[in-house]
């Protein structure tokens, strides 16, 4: 039997998995799924309270939906930006865009 | 018709649409300057006109109509307003001025949203909608690279950080089933001892840490204010931290009140922290953007000891603050961008002699310091004593003591800047000129300090009225 908690914990590994891949990956576009990860594991959380805990209110599928546009837009306008930085520095690890420090 | 209390945010929204479509159709590009302080100046009329707000319609659910929401969208609207005015000399060298300006109106719905929001799903929109718009005008000087490295820094952390803030609010919706502050206050009693609520708090203090720019979450505000056009690091400044304010006061006052014995020792344990890396940090910058960076870092710490005070006379502080503090920082960021945009350089050392070469831009920058500062006469003496005074009635001592020592290392980076202006001699004596829309921001911004500092009695009651009724302990 799959209770909420399986689906809580499954969330937060793959938050913590995210959160690990953005903080120590090189590459940007990898950066970029890494958080696309993380914000996955969030609506899989909300999805799931939704289904358990307000089955009739689904606030939370409604939450998870807002918050997948949301995203897309986010990962749409970073990329736009790597590529702004690509065309001008031909890179896309992020230790070589180092310009601003301390 | 409770929709017509957001005739202000429709005004708002319909004329940034409509200068993006504009910019299809015309081949001049001069107007849209003038189109957006139109929206603006608009949108300020209609908040005033009397719509009742009472009505139980789906979206007044969704936002508070209050006062408080009130007296944000006004400073709000004047903010951008006077942000539009600076960002002219800037913008006439663009090629995307009808985006720069569309993307400032969008900020602009993004905070006056944020400040009313009063649900958990409207506030992280309306928080993304001015995050979005923040990351796309920091890295708008498209050919700059420190701009699109600034932008790409913002747009990772930023992601970041609203995932965490994301997982938070998750977490609160798990535990109490309810997505409205109110709901949520009225059913946390029951579960707020789950260990749970207590990884929820610690992911909303983060996550809002990192919109205020408060200590271990300020990272990026140096890089995206240096990288940003000087206009948008302005804006950013006193907009988005002020929105994020409001918001704190919301959830932490409203919807947790229940859970104070938490959050309430974390909070001024991040005043003291911001207030003093926020100024020692600053003491040895060269750049005034980052030293601005920095600084805004250390004033976002005073502002949060007003909430730390627990008390409606702190957050009245809190509200005179960010009044205070909108109109001091665009007067600085005013008066350096237009140093800028003439001389092309940010660094302190030229500043020199700036007495000789703009009697005028030297006055009104001497005096946005001093009131950052906090010297009596200007607004931001009136308001760090409102913030001092509230939490010495809370018995916090130790605290005031740490803000006072810290209000004497401030005045001295602010001083050597007024040093360079007054007292080294210039380098060059060419004189610098200040276009119209820049000399009614620096005149305006100059008379609203002088103005909140010196006759602060009307603005103290009606603040005081706002935050009357706010609190309930």
């Amino acid at each position: 039997m799959i209770t909420l908690n399986h689906f809580l914990t499954l969330g937060a590994i793959l938050f913590c998995i995210g959160l690990f891949g953005a903080l120590s990956k090189r590459n940007i576009i990898a950066i970029m799924m890494f958080l696309e990860l993380m914000t996955n594991a969030v609506n899989l959380s909300l999805i799931s309270f939704s289904k358990y805990i307000t089955p009739i209110t689904i606030r939370g599928q409604i939450f998870a939906i807002f918050v997948m546009v949301v995203t897309a837009a986010e990962i749409g306008l970073g990329l736009a930006i790597v590529l702004c930085i690509y065309r001008s520095r031909e890179t896309t690890q992020i230790d070589e865009v180092n310009l601003l420090k301390w | 018709m409770g929709y017509l209390s957001f005739l202000p945010e429709m005004v708002i929204l319909a004329f940034a649409c409509i200068i993006l479509i504009l910019d299809l159709f015309s081949s001049k590009k001069n107007y849209f300057f003038s189109l957006a302080l139109i929206a603006l100046v608009l949108a300020l009329v209609t908040i005033f006109l009397p719509f009742s707000s009472n009505s139980n319609s789906l979206i007044t659910q969704m936002f508070f109509r209050d006062s408080m929401a009130k007296f944000f969208r006004v400073t709000f609207i004047v903010a951008a307003s006077l942000i539009i005015l600076i960002s002219n000399d800037w913008a006439r060298k663009s090629n995307f001025r009808s985006e720069y300006y569309s993307f400032i109106l969008f900020a602009t719905l993004g905070i006056m949203l944020m400040a009313s929001a009063g649900e958990l799903v409207s506030m992280y929109i309306s928080l993304e909608l001015t995050s979005l718009s923040f990351y796309a005008l920091v890295a708008f000087s498209k050919g700059d690279l420190k701009s699109s490295e600034a932008g790409l820094k913002y747009l990772i952390l930023g992601v970041i950080s609203s995932d965490v803030l994301l997982f938070g609010l998750a977490l609160i919706y798990g535990l109490t089933g309810a997505t409205r502050f109110s709901e949520i206050a009225s059913i946390l009693p029951r579960t707020f001892s789950e260990p749970a609520f207590l990884l929820s708090l610690i992911f909303l203090v983060a996550g809002f840490g990192f919109k205020i720019a408060l200590v271990p979450f300020h990272m990026w505000v140096p890089d995206a204010y240096e990288g940003a056009p000087t206009p948008v690091a302005a804006f950013m400044s006193v907009g988005s931290k002020a929105a994020a304010f409001a918001i704190t006061i919301r959830i932490f006052l409203g919807a947790l009140a229940v859970a104070q014995n938490f959050w309430s020792i974390l909070l001024p344990l991040l005043a003291v922290l911001s207030m003093t890396l926020g100024n020692l940090v600053a003491l040895v910058q060269t750049n005034i953007k980052r030293m601005l960076a920095y600084s805004s870092i250390a004033q976002a710490g005073y502002v949060l000891m007003g909430i730390a005070a627990l008390s409606a006379f702190g957050i009245s502080g809190t509200l005179y603050y960010l009044l205070a503090y909108t109109f001091t920082n665009i007067c600085a960021f005013a008066a350096v961008t237009v140093f800028a945009s003439q001389t092309g350089s940010e660094e302190i050392k030229d500043f020199a002699g700036l007495s000789q070469r703009s009697p005028t831009l030297a006055l009104a920058l001497t005096i946005s310091l001093l009131s950052l500062a906090g010297m009596p006469l200007f607004a931001g003496f009136v308001a760090k004593f409102y913030i001092f005074a509230s939490v010495a009635l809370q018995k916090l001592y130790w605290l005031v003591a740490v803000a006072l020592i810290n209000t004497a290392i401030s005045l001295y980076y602010y001083l050597m800047v007024v040093k360079q202006i007054y007292i080294v001699p210039p380098v060059s004596k060419e004189p610098i000129l200040i276009s119209l829309p820049s000399r009614v921001a620096l005149q305006l911004t100059v008379f609203g300090i002088l103005l909140l500092g010196i006759y602060p009695g009307p603005f103290i009651k009606t603040i005081g009225a706002i935050t009357k009724n706010l609190f309930i302990t």
